[in-house]
């Protein structure tokens, strides 16, 4: 429970950072912390049901903080969850440079979820936008590197609230998901 | 039973959380249509904490490019104040001879017996938090219902009109920009009366749409609010025309507006206790505070607490209905 507690605090200190940090970078160059705790969470979280409400939780906070939709991003959120979670079960993802680009490519996915979500709810009748794809790429790159530092800090928070049991209890290599 | 859910659980979870969220997003969308767009308790709760979350992070981020900008900028300060100096002696001249034409054609008191009924009481607030979404643009402010901010409130810059209140919980508010694609505004060009609508085309820049018929554009054009959307007041500044997108035969033609906000560097707005009918309808009947409370409340960096539109927001010429004060 205390875990639980840690996990979504951090999340949602995520969001507000990264609503915050938007203010003084530019946009394309904000990595979206909030994506990436769910993305961390869905490497080292064993519990793969509890995972999945943490993450639709963020995703609901997520939708909150921001005028897409509200349910989009949970819905988006659940689905990276569950594809991190299956990813990791068939990849080694837990090397900083697999990490980094897992999380590379589920952003550029995630972006296309959310503009097919919006057309198909009529909120953006014109569809994906080639305009829009070049803020894309530094977006992925600037969230792939800072992927494994989210999925470090994951760890130790884990570690921090659970002690040794979290060691037992996550699927992770310490080592391996460090910066 | 207990085994199936137990052995099944991560399934059963998986669909179940995902049709809650499709059920909101169903939800969502019947609600904007039917105007009920008033936060839920939990929702309250997590903008309230949010904010001064993202508040924590910009004010002290925002103040290090401050100090940065303004190193950079003393590079050409002593040019360009000897330059406004020029302009501000040029300008008091004309401001001068208008006065003097005014007082003469007797319009000045006409207009201050006016002042009383444009003028709209505003309450200044800080940018704390922008979209965590790079794909979608609104802004947290650090104004709430109890200081009076109520969803359907415009939201303008010194500059021109930057937004509209979405959502409010009791110490923060949640604005949707005009840049965001779902944003439209009845727009008007200054010189040549032509009407359209305004809307954000996702890019950072503003669409404006029009009949080609009558439409009469041209690059550098100021376009203005309407106020025929009954949603924000008449005259104010929403961009000037930088682009004809030449459409063929097209009966909408579009021209593209450079917004008069800048709004990558939006951190002091102003809050309109202001609701056209459209917004009465939509949002409920918002009431100004007292002139007291909206006055008297700090403002997060201290500025100018005006209760009027800022001058440079409304525009000169045909539509300039509200003096600045």
């Amino acid at each position: 429970m205390k875990r639980w507690l840690a996990v979504l605090l951090f999340g949602l200190l995520a969001l507000g950072i990264q609503g915050g940090l938007a203010m003084v970078v530019p946009r394309q160059l904000c990595p979206d912390l909030g994506l990436l705790v769910v993305i961390a969470i869905g490497l080292h979280w064993q519990d793969a049901t509890s995972g999945l409400l943490i993450s639709s939780v963020l995703g609901f906070i997520a939708d909150l903080l921001s005028s897409s939709i509200f349910g989009a991003h949970a819905l988006l959120r659940v689905l990276v969850f569950t594809t991190t979670a299956v990813s990791r079960q068939r990849m080694d993802l837990r090397g900083g440079l697999a990490m980094a680009l897992f999380a590379g490519g589920m952003t550029i996915l995630y972006a296309l979820g959310l503009f097919l979500l919006m057309g198909f709810f009529g909120t953006q009748p014109e569809g994906v936008r080639w305009s829009g794809i070049g803020g894309l790429l530094p977006h992925a790159l600037i969230n792939a590197i800072c992927a494994p530092a989210i999925s470090g800090i994951l760890i130790r928070i884990c570690e921090w609230t659970d002690g040794e049991a979290s060691r037992r209890g996550l699927e992770m290599d310490a080592r391996g998901s460090l910066p | 039973m207990l085994e199936f859910l137990k052995r099944f659980s991560a399934p059963i979870a998986f669909v179940c959380l995902l049709l809650i969220a499709a059920v909101a997003m169903v939800g969502d969308t019947r609600d904007y249509e039917n105007a009920d767009r008033d936060l839920a308790w939990w929702q309250a709760v997590v903008l309230e904490v949010a904010a001064p979350v993202q508040q924590m992070v910009s004010v002290p981020a925002g103040a290090v490019r401050n100090v940065f900008n303004k190193y950079a900028n003393l590079v050409d300060v002593g040019v360009e104040n000897e330059r406004l100096h020029d302009r501000i002696a040029e300008l008091e001249e004309v401001n001068l001879q208008y006065r003097e034409a005014l007082v003469a054609s007797g319009h000045l008191q006409r207009i201050a017996a006016m002042r009383g009924d444009f003028e709209v009481p505003m309450l200044p607030a800080q940018v704390v938090g922008l979209d965590i979404s790079l794909w979608f643009r609104s802004v947290v402010v650090d104004r709430g219902k109890d200081h009076g901010v109520n969803a359907g409130n415009p939201i303008i810059t010194n500059n021109g009109v930057a937004g509209l209140v979405t959502a409010a919980s009791a110490h923060a508010s949640k604005v949707m920009l005009l840049l965001d694609r779902q944003s439209a505004v009845d727009g008007v060009v200054q010189r040549s009366r032509t009407r359209g609508v305004v809307h954000g085309n996702g890019a950072g820049e503003l669409e404006f749409e029009f009949v080609a018929r009558d439409g009469d554009i041209q690059s550098g054009d100021v376009v203005l609010t309407s106020g025929l959307d009954a949603v924000y007041p008449k005259g104010l500044r929403i961009g000037s025309v930088s682009e004809i997108r030449d459409r063929g035969s097209d009966l909408i033609q579009i021209a593209i507006l450079t917004p008069a906000v800048d709004f990558e560097r939006l951190e002091q707005v102003f809050v309109m206790f202001h609701q056209g009918p459209t917004m009465e309808l939509l949002y409920g009947t918002s009431q100004a505070p007292a002139d007291d409370e909206a006055s008297d409340d700090d403002s997060s960096d201290g500025s100018d607490q005006s209760s009027s539109i800022p001058s440079a927001a409304v525009a000169a010429g045909p539509d300039r209905e509200r003096p600045a004060s």
